[in-house]
């Protein structure tokens, strides 16, 4: 169980975060839902680790996160980046077993095991035929999918925390995306730890949401119960209409506020 | 293949092209050497010519240009994974710019230790590295959180300028005969004709190749970009930080030897690359070693190629950098 | 009509002397810079010593130089300064384009010193005192310093030529950055007209910078390193600066203990001097001609 407890977190002067708290269980798939600049890749930062609040605290399975090494805390822990760059012509292969490195010891190589779990997950997000391509050269979702793929090969059965995973993503690559970690928490009871503002990924994927707006928690708890137009006008400035298809989907209908759209015609 | 199996090829490979630059350095030269006479023991060294030159004049020379050749190549690599920037050098940063600026205080100002056969200005050009190093690594520490790279890129190209200016200063001074000697010095020098600077800058190149062995794994991580290497387990300020000091303490050994030859910082690690992938745990042995064949190769070219002139050093890998580096553009097209 | 005829002769007279436009027909200078201390040296040998108003900063013969302005030198000429002090001739290195671009168009006159052989330092003197409106005493001293040379030249004759390395510059209390005479240029001449062989004569450059394996491989039987007077080293470093040729213990010169210093400014600067210059070359080497 990952757990932030009154999280206050500034880079400057100014707090980004203020007083969070939240818990996500094990085997969960919680969303962090808020506009741009709301806190979510900071708050995303914090629960990983990366960054250290300065009031409150996070703790995995009951221990404070400062008590893990940094190697240990990657064991269980791997954070998927909005986007990833590379200074140099990686493989797919090597990208990926680059999640084994918190395994290895000081000097060790990754021998024969590392690679079978290289290529099992690289399997699981279905990008196994990619394995020798350059990673510069694969498309924006297969690129996610084989950081996914990472992750994966970093932590099998333990958290992974998306900063905005289909922010930067055409739609068909959104959906992918989006099928992909339903699978895999549904196959493999990976935990699942998503920061976005795509209502639709939130709704669709998320079992519990964290609703935040400047820093601040606005709603928290079953993604049933706080997905909420309510809730919406008060995090994102707009009405919405909720829809429940029969298949159990939640679709998100967003309209202008009343009196009219912010920006004057 | 595995890594393992990659690894031991690679280092195979290129240790051999180093073995046979070293011993087949020394073999060459614009001078013609007898070498039943070399290793004639009855004649004793101080009369034999033949062995004298041997080794105090083209031994030396070898093992100096495998030293700095397999330095600058190493420490091109760490500053481009460092920096994430294959385009980054040994002297992107303002270390070598610090050396020379160490080197031509002493050349213009007659500087000497008072230790004899060691000149004042390799050790002069140590000092000038070690204080460039100081004051960029001061400089991007003014930044409270870690260590920039950034800001590390400003402060080092900030610093470049202005040691160079500081240099030209330096020299507006000199007497012409000084400027002439500071621009040749400027311009690489490998005849180090004793083992004494390789024994004096022994220590920090163990040091330095000690921590690029353990860089090698971080390396790879950080050109994933500093948050994915510091959720992939790795102290990133610290990594940076042993990058940073390692590869400028290379930087200013391999300065102090030979003086600041250029492009082999560079070259090599963009032909290693080509040729092994980009894992650093292969293109930094595989940098070394070739670095080090690649030095001795273009000196004995140096040595050769006008005889009895002898071209500075830094002239003939500038002559190949400079083509390799249009054919590098041409080709990415 | 001889009134006439005197007149008409007068005419032609005062137009033969006359200036024709662009120049000085019989020239002369009368307030004169000198940047190349070498010709330092020559205006005062040649009698122009008191039209001299200012030298290079590196110029220290003679004495009264040493109260004049200084006006910068090769690298850093101080433009400024030269032209306010109104000379009518200054005396540049003959790479200083810029800076005779910019006293041509203030309207003075210049003289280009070009730096190379023995020969020229007398075909330099003549020229100057032609230049200055000394020629006739230029012309007699560059007669004596031929005449001189010549003298030194027949009492090392018939001697054996020892094969000379010419130091003139390197790093301190190291083999590093070496540079001899190479076999061309007035430092080579001097070593010949001194009855020395240069082991770099058969490079046709200035200066060499020798390694390590052209200096074993050569065999000097005599090595000299010459330097300006005023940089002489400080008694403690001069059997450190020595010693460092030891490591060299093949060459003849190391091994027979034929190295040594010489710090003349007689020797390096190709100026009035080269007599002495060559003379004391000659001394070191030939000791036993001057008996």
């Amino acid at each position: 169980m990952l757990r932030a407890t009154d999280v206050w977190f500034a880079y400057d002067r100014s707090p980004v975060l203020r007083g969070i708290e939240l818990t996500v269980a094990d085997g969960g798939i919680v969303g962090i839902l808020g506009p741009n600049g709301s806190g979510k890749t900071t708050l995303l930062r914090v629960l990983a680790g990366t960054r250290r609040p300065q009031r409150g605290s996070v703790t995995l399975d009951g221990t404070p996160l400062q008590s893990f090494s940094r190697v240990e805390l990657a064991r269980r822990m791997a954070v998927v980046p909005q986007e990833t760059h590379l200074a140099f012509d990686y493989t797919v292969t090597e990208v990926t077993m680059m999640g084994r490195y918190p395994h290895l010891g000081a000097f060790e190589i990754e021998g024969p095991s590392d690679a079978a779990i290289v290529e099992e997950a690289l399997a699981s997000t279905g990008t196994l035929h990619l394995k020798d391509r350059l990673f510069a050269t694969l498309s924006g979702g297969e690129k996610q999918r084989v950081v996914i793929a990472s992750a994966l090969a970093q932590t099998s059965r333990g958290y992974l925390l998306l900063d905005e995973p289909t922010a930067s993503l055409d739609i068909s690559y959104q959906l992918e995306v989006a099928a992909l970690l339903g699978r895999l928490h549904a196959e493999r009871g990976v935990t699942i730890v998503i920061s976005t503002h795509d209502l639709g990924l939130a709704g669709t994927l998320c079992d519990r949401l964290l609703m935040i707006r400047a820093g601040e928690v606005v709603a928290d708890g079953d993604t049933d119960r706080v997905l909420t137009p309510v809730n919406l006008r008060a995090v994102f400035d707009v009405d919405t209409e909720i829809i429940r298809r029969p298949d159990g989907r939640r679709v998100v209908v967003p309209f202008p506020p009343e009196g009219g759209s912010h920006i004057q015609s | 293949m595995s890594l393992k199996a990659r690894f031991a090829k690679t280092v195979v490979a290129f240790g051999a092209m180093a073995a046979a630059a070293i011993v087949l350095g020394p073999l060459v030269g614009p001078t013609t050497v007898d070498f039943r006479r070399v290793f004639d023991m009855s004649t004793p060294f101080a009369d034999n010519p033949d062995a004298q030159i041997f080794f105090i004049a083209r031994l030396p020379r070898t093992l100096a240009g495998a030293t700095v050749g397999a330095l600058f190549a190493a420490a091109g690599v760490v500053f481009q994974g460092l920096l994430r920037n294959p385009l980054a050098t040994p002297f992107t940063l303002g270390v070598s710019t610090g050396a020379a600026l160490g080197a031509v205080l002493a050349i213009t100002f007659n500087w000497s230790i008072g230790i004899a056969g060691l000149s004042a200005v390799p050790v002069a050009a140590f000092a000038g590295s070690l204080m460039a190093v100081a004051i960029v690594y001061a400089l991007a520490q003014a930044r409270h959180r870690g260590l920039s790279t950034t800001v590390l890129l400003l402060a080092g190209v900030t610093m470049n300028a202005f040691f160079s200016a500081m240099v030209l200063f330096v020299q507006y001074f000199a007497s012409f005969a000084d400027t002439y000697r500071t621009l040749r010095w400027l311009m690489g020098d490998l005849d180090v004709s004793s083992y004494q600077p390789l024994l004096a800058a022994l220590p920090t190149t163990v040091v330095a190749l000690a921590a690029f062995a353990w860089l090698a794994r971080p390396l790879n991580l950080l050109s994933l970009g500093p948050d994915s290497a510091e959720s992939r387990g790795l102290d990133v300020t610290s990594a940076q930080r042993v990058a940073f000091f390692s590869a400028s303490l290379a930087t200013g050994a391999a300065v102090s030897i030979g003086g600041p030859i250029g492009f082999v910082g560079i070259i090599v690690p963009h032909l290693v690359r080509l040729l092994v992938g980009p894992d650093h745990r292969i293109v930094l042995p595989a940098s070394a070693l070739f670095g080090a064949a690649f030095l001795v190769a273009c000196d004995v070219v140096a040595r050769t190629i006008m005889a009895p002139v002898e071209l500075p050093v830094g002239i003939i890998t500038a002559l190949i950098g400079g083509p390799f580096f249009l054919w590098l553009l041409i080709s990415k097209r | 009509m001889a009134a006439h005829l005197k007149a008409l002769t007068a005419l032609i007279a005062v137009l033969l002397v006359l200036p024709p436009e662009g120049g000085s027909y019989i020239q002369s200078a009368k307030r004169i810079i000198s940047l190349v201390p070498a010709v330092t040296e020559m205006l005062y040998a040649i009698g122009a010593g008191d039209r001299v108003v200012a030298v290079s900063s590196y110029d220290q013969y003679p004495s009264q130089v040493k109260a004049l302005p200084k006006v910068g030198a090769l690298i850093d000429p101080n433009v400024e300064r030269i032209l306010s002090l109104k000379p009518d001739l200054v005396v540049i290195y003959g790479s200083q384009d810029d800076l005779r671009t910019q006293l041509a168009r203030a309207g003075l006159g210049v003289f280009d010193y070009r730096h190379a052989g023995l020969a020229d330092v007398t075909t330099t003197i003549r020229a100057l005192g032609e230049r200055t409106g000394d020629a006739a005493q230029a012309r007699t001293l560059a007669g004596e310093i031929e005449a001189g040379l010549r003298a030194v030249r027949t009492r090392v004759q018939g001697k054996p030529r020892p094969r000379t390395l010419l130091v003139f510059g390197r790093e301190r209390l190291a083999l590093r950055g070496l540079y001899a005479s190479g076999g061309v240029g007035f430092l080579n001449d001097m070593l010949e007209a001194a009855g020395g062989t240069n082991v770099f004569a058969d490079v046709k450059l200035q200066a060499v910078q020798a390694s390590t394996e052209q200096i074993i491989a050569r065999r000097p039987e005599v090595i000299l390193e010459v330097r300006a007077t005023n940089s002489a080293f400080p008694s403690g470093d001069r059997d450190a600066e020595l010693n460092v040729w030891k490591t060299l213990g093949s060459v003849p010169a190391v091994r027979n203990g034929r190295v040594q210093f010489v710090f003349d400014d007689r020797i390096v600067i190709p100026g009035p001097r080269v007599v002495a210059g060559t003379e004391a070359l000659a001394r070191t080497l030939h000791p036993d001609a001057f008996k």
